[in-house]
């Protein structure tokens, strides 16, 4: 049976247009144009238990909006949600003790405070007994390497330090799915490392389904083997990294060094040539003809370094978002 | 209810970090009525008078004002307010916690620190004013104030979580919470007896429940209130009133908030 059931899911925001200025302001109290602005529209999909997804997208395309209503934060306009059995937006008790949901931008550790006063109210509130509870803390306080942090303040932490405390708090109570918007955000590249690392190991662990939304490639890259690109609302593909690179790119990359610098004049005008320089140049060529082009390269040219590469996921999603151009219009 | 205990023992940690600025908003508090004591003096000595008050049942008044404002009114409104802004809101909705208990816990833990603090400052200061000080000659009165200003206590939350509500509606709400909330200081009788105002406006505040935060546990304590029971159950009736009243707000401003989005 699927973890999380979605299907025909969508989200409608109602708001209203308001003219600038303190008459526009008057206006407003008596008429107000109101407009639809559809976040989500028409998403399915299922999740397993144990898989780790991850969900890509500009911001705005929905990405929040989505796990906001699998965790019923979120009521659906339309369509049907269904995570561990439940309705998130009935925000049975049963359900919210067995999920959590880590916003990156939305803290819930007590500012002043030590994380560890964090914990013990989040162990009382999902009515964790002691010894799980301790046992849960000391499994993810070394995995996070946080033992001397624990009864610093809150707000003498750095954000780093602050997103591990943030995620062991959601899951001192062992949920069994688990919804992480932009862990990362904001990061320096090691705690980022650190954070990606957790999450990786935690759900090899204990199983637990997880669902991720970032906009750093790199999250996505290392953790999840499976991706939902969603774009304006829609989901415009789901399956694998490598199928995406696949599907989408017809063609990989060729890095040049140069030997002499006479050879760059050779190249110029060739087809394909995507940058050039004395020293250097990067060339775009079809997957079918890379051994031949390559061979040629070779064999003509005074080079001193040869490379062929994958284009990079980053550009290959850039490629998704700009083949999908907004049919709706604001 | 275990969970709301910790809640309480939680915040009351965070509280012990304001240690320092509880401690100076209660200086001013104190200077104020040291003022006034000052003030009234000169006003009395001139064989001036007010109603029915004598110049020990005015000190009395305004020290007992200072005791109220630190155990009895709340000012959850602020944190609800901000909360439902910014959208940490979205905490209390996935975690298997009810909002109006949790504020209700985290707003007694604050009432009773301040509590603590402000007898000590009157403590001190009641070895200088004693001679100014109407005591209870009853000993049930002592019984029936501690009773109204736990009762008080309950209402002044409850006035002040529905004022933080507005923020489920209002992007504005910081604007209504201010005038609100001075409404409610006005007609508590916490700037000045409500039986010292023309007769309209005592009318006016006899109806309305908000005289049972200040004005109702000071009369008893003054023993000038001729129903005290019969206003204290008055008290524990709005009280249950409002609890419903309050659940039922939560629920549909929850409902607008999930539609809304934050």
């Amino acid at each position: 049976m699927a973890v999380i059931e979605v299907k025909n899911l969508t989200k409608t925001f109602k708001t209203h247009r308001k003219e600038p200025g303190l008459l526009g302001s008057i206006k407003g109290l008596f008429w107000r144009e109101a407009f639809y602005n559809e976040a989500v529209k028409a998403v399915s999909f299922s999740l397993e238990e144990g898989e780790l997804v991850g969900f890509l997208g500009p911001n705005g395309a929905g990405k929040t909006t989505l796990l906001k209503m699998l965790s019923g934060i979120l009521t659906p306009t339309f369509g049907e949600v269904r995570v561990l059995g439940f309705i998130p937006g009935e925000r049975d008790r049963a359900y919210q003790r067995q999920f959590a949901i880590v916003m990156g931008q939305k803290n819930q550790l007590w500012w002043d405070l030590p994380p560890a006063e964090s914990f013990a109210l989040n162990r009382d509130i999902y009515g964790v007994d002691p010894k799980t509870f301790q046992s849960a803390l000391d499994e993810m306080v070394s995995l996070l390497d946080l033992k001397d942090l624990l009864n610093v303040p809150v707000r003498q932490l750095s954000l780093g330090q602050r997103m591990k405390c943030e995620l062991v708090a959601a899951l001192l109570h062992q949920p069994k799915v688990l919804f992480l918007d932009e862990p990362t955000i904001g990061l320096d590249v090691i705690s980022q490392e650190k954070i990606r690392g957790f999450i990786q190991e935690y759900n090899r662990l204990k199983r637990t389904t997880v669902l991720l939304t970032s906009h750093y490639m790199k999250d996505v890259e290392q953790l999840c083997r499976r991706v939902l690109v969603i774009n304006h609302g829609r989901i415009v593909y789901d399956g694998s990294l490598e199928d995406l690179s696949h599907r989408y790119i017809d063609h990989k990359v060729i890095k040049i060094r140069f030997a002499s610098p006479q050879a760059a004049a050779v190249l110029s005008g060739m087809e394909g040539v995507v940058e050039l320089d004395a020293h250097h140049a990067v060339l775009k060529v079809k997957k079918k003809e890379v051994a031949q082009t390559t061979h040629r390269l070779l064999g003509r040219l005074p080079i001193e370094d040869l490379s062929v590469e994958e284009v990079e996921v980053d550009e290959v999603i850039r490629r998704i978002f700009e083949e999908q151009p907004s049919k709706e219009g604001g | 209810m275990r969970k709301y205990w910790t809640v309480f023992w939680v915040n009351w940690q965070n509280a012990l970090q304001y240690r320092g600025p509880t401690f100076i908003s209660l200086l001013g508090n104190v200077l104020r009525v040291v003022v006034l004591l000052y003030l009234w003096n000169a006003i009395y000595r001139g064989e001036g008078r007010l109603g029915d008050y004598s110049l020990s049942d005015l000190i009395t008044y305004y020290l007992l004002q200072m005791v109220i404002n630190s155990i009895v009114l709340s000012y959850s409104s602020w944190e609800i307010v901000d909360q439902i802004r910014e959208g940490t809101f979205s905490n209390f909705l996935v975690r298997p916690v009810n909002y109006l208990h949790y504020s209700f816990m985290i707003n007694f833990s604050w009432k009773l620190f301040e509590g603590a603090m402000v007898l000590a400052a009157v403590g001190v200061l009641s070895f200088f004013l004693l001679p100014y000080i109407t005591l209870p000659s009853r000993p049930e009165t002592i019984f029936f104030f501690i009773l109204a200003l736990i009762l008080g206590g309950f209402l002044s939350f409850a006035f002040d979580f529905a004022i933080g509500l507005l923020a489920f509606w209002l992007v504005q709400a910081n604007a209504f919470k201010y005038m609100l909330q001075y409404i409610i200081f006005f007609f508590a009788g916490a700037l000045l007896p409500l039986d010292l105002f023309p007769p309209l406006f005592q009318t006016v505040a006899k109806v309305l429940p908000f005289r049972y935060l200040v004005f109702f546990p000071i009369q008893i304590f003054l023993e000038k209130e001729p129903h005290p029971v019969e206003g204290l159950l008055a008290a524990a009736l709005w009280g249950i009133g409002l609890y419903f009243f309050l659940q039922f707000v939560l629920r549909r401003g929850i409902a607008r908030y999930e539609a809304v989005g934050q």
